[in-house]
């Protein structure tokens, strides 16, 4: 774990002007969390290392005024002091780059609309990737905010031992800011028979006492979660705002997967900001039309004959009548208006539409309306019947019509 | 095997930092004590079945709080669908026996329309050279809020049980005369699965976490 762009020297004197002693009134709690974070280390548990990690703490906190210590910061903190443990500044300084990048505004005295979008985005990554497990947990109430603060506050270091975290952190570096989900619902998945077999209490009870996860396997399971993830479907109003020129903290060149979706160019067919009410109000992601034309290898020069490795496929469902949809729809896409599979109780009825459906499980699937709210509620019934993948276009049809990329079957002669 | 019980009672465990919440519950559910103990980010879960009377047993679903104060805006949602609650302090920081006023009022604040049976522990009463608060003094306080007032630790196992299963009596009580209802949209009480035939008390042990304490 390296901060590239920062001179060692600078980095030694930032620490050294910083006020470790003056007392502050984060200093009890501090003082009662050390004792208690990951102490079956021989380093963090030695003298020396209580000293060290209260001064780190107490310069991360006096050097960033508006954040405060949410207990948990010590778990946070531990990585990066076991790992410099020679070297305080450089634990502080790797500490200071490493939070804005995957918990920007965690620490805020009032945290709850960052954490509310977080936790609402990660339901929404659980339906995405294993609506029948969403389901289960939905019905017996089992919500993400019962279970994964400590989680993703802390990246993981309040639940994992050291060696753990580490594994896990070298692939979490690698990826952006959203990959934190897709370790979420890879450690769901791995004990998903358990969550699938039991009640809200048992399932309680099972995270109250984490069992073993094989972490090699997590990692392995999060980068296929993240491959298969829309970038925009992560999509944060709350996360770290488009860093500007020369103040990129981990100076690397971006690729499509390590670059944050919230640091690319906004365009017009970029995400908008969603109300938390609205966020909540929907089980499946949304997705940008800038991605959709991505996905879908549309442009306006015709499909591109070189198709991107790792890129997942994709299925656009294009809701609406089928009057609407021969006035122009994306090409590629297919229609499937929402009448025509659910039944008014939300089961998939027998048509060749339906077989249309069935056979794009496993893709994604892109359901594509005027209207939101039909958009949504069509998402919702798929999930309903545990279809996979599945997102909704931000904005729907209309966001693409200034395209040019919709296409108007020609007429018949 | 589920096992059988009359009526599920949330409870909801509050107090300062390292007054020693999470020890406390690990001793009843678990019947160990822990030296070192992480502190608690949000919310834990812990559960167990207590028998009030011969054959009528109560699951607990017991809530453990983060104490650090900023905890708050994330513990407070559990408020409201909680009917119990054990406000602890340790006898041996003042502070912490004076941080239960706040404790409380934060409670009542938002708890509405609900009220919680809040039960006073004065904790780690092991400790009793380095007691800075008296039994007078914490009972006089609980009597003021119409709590009762137990000491407990959870190193040496004293009054632990006690200090779960009269809350949970004085509950069932409750639930027993009216005063609280088993409402819909709420999960404070809830009701159980009541066979026809009585069970031994074999079976019942059988599902949960055992108890040595």
């Amino acid at each position: 774990m390296t901060v590239m762009t920062w001179q060692e020297g600078d980095i030694q004197a930032k620490y050294e002007s910083i006020d470790k002693d003056t007392p502050i009134p984060t200093d009890r709690q501090i003082e009662v969390d050390i004792p208690r974070c990951h102490q079956y280390d021989e380093l963090l548990s030695s003298p020396q290392g209580h000293v060290k990690f209260r001064r780190v703490l107490k310069a991360w906190v006096v050097s960033h005024p508006d954040l405060v210590y949410w207990q948990g910061l010590d778990s946070l903190c531990a990585p990066f002091l076991y790992l410099n443990f020679n070297n305080e500044a450089l634990a502080y300084a790797c500490m200071s780059a490493f939070i804005p990048k995957y918990l920007y505004n965690f620490f805020l005295k009032d945290n709850s609309h960052v954490i509310q979008e977080y936790l609402t985005v990660f339901s929404q990554m659980i339906a995405f990737h294993d609506p029948e497990l969403s389901n289960h947990l939905n019905e017996i109430g089992f919500i993400p905010d019962l279970y994964a603060i400590p989680w993703f506050l802390t990246m993981f270091t309040h639940v994992f031992p050291l060696h753990k975290i580490f594994h896990l952190w070298d692939t979490l570096l690698l990826g952006n800011s959203s990959f934190p989900f897709c370790i979420g619902v890879a450690i769901l998945q791995q004990l998903r028979d358990r969550l699938l077999a039991n009640g809200f209490n048992e399932c309680i009870l099972l995270f109250s006492d984490l069992p073993e996860i094989d972490i090699e396997r997590c990692v392995r399971e999060s980068i296929n979660l993240f491959c298969w993830t829309p970038k925009s479907a992560t999509y944060r109003q709350h996360a770290q705002p488009p860093k500007t020129a020369g103040d990129n903290g981990f100076g690397k060149t971006a690729t499509y997967y390590s670059s944050d979706y919230q640091d690319m160019s906004k365009t017009d067919l970029s995400r908008e900001p969603l109300a938390l009410c609205d966020l909540k109000a929907e089980v499946s992601p949304r997705i940008s039309a800038e991605d959709l034309i991505d996905l879908c290898e549309l442009s306006l020069a015709g499909p591109t004959k070189r198709t991107r490795a790792g890129k997942p496929k994709i299925v656009a469902v294009d809701i609406r009548s089928a009057e609407d949809f021969s006035r122009g729809h994306i090409s590629g896409s297919v229609n499937i208006p929402f009448g025509t599979v659910f039944s008014p109780d939300g089961e998939l009825v027998q048509c060749p539409a339906t077989g249309i459906l069935q056979n794009s499980r496993g893709r994604v699937i892109v359901v594509i309306c005027h209207a939101m709210k039909s958009a949504a509620m069509f998402a919702a019934h798929l999930v309903k019947v545990n279809f996979s993948r599945v997102c909704i276009l931000d904005g729907g049809i209309n966001k693409l019509k200034s395209t040019g990329l919709l296409t108007v079957p020609s007429p018949q002669i | 095997m589920e096992t059988i019980w009359l009526y599920q009672f949330r409870l909801i465990v509050i107090g300062d930092s390292t007054v020693g919440k999470s020890c406390l519950i690990r001793r009843f559910t678990e019947g160990r004590f822990a030296q070192v103990s992480d502190p608690t980010v949000g919310v834990d879960f812990f559960s167990r079945l207590v028998e009030i009377e011969p054959g009528k047993r109560i699951k607990l679903q017991i809530w453990d709080t983060a104490g650090q104060e900023r905890f708050r805006s994330i513990t407070r949602a559990y408020y409201r669908n909680s009917v119990g609650g054990l406000l602890l302090f340790d006898i041996t920081n003042r502070r912490s026996f004076q941080n239960v006023h706040n404790w409380l009022e934060e409670a009542q604040s938002h708890v509405q329309p609900h009220s919680i049976v809040f039960l006073l522990v004065g904790h780690k009463c092991d400790l009793e050279a380095q007691r800075q608060v008296t039994q007078q003094e914490a009972e006089k306080l609980a009597g003021a809020y119409g709590m009762r007032y137990v000491e407990t630790s959870a190193r040496d196992a004293i009054n632990v049980e006690k200090a779960f299963v009269d809350l949970t009596r004085d509950i069932f009580e409750l639930v027993r005369s009216g005063d609280i209802k088993i409402q819909d949209g709420w999960e404070g009480v809830k009701s159980g699965f009541v066979p026809n035939t009585v069970h031994s008390s074999e079976e019942v042990t059988k599902g949960g976490r055992q108890c040595f304490c």
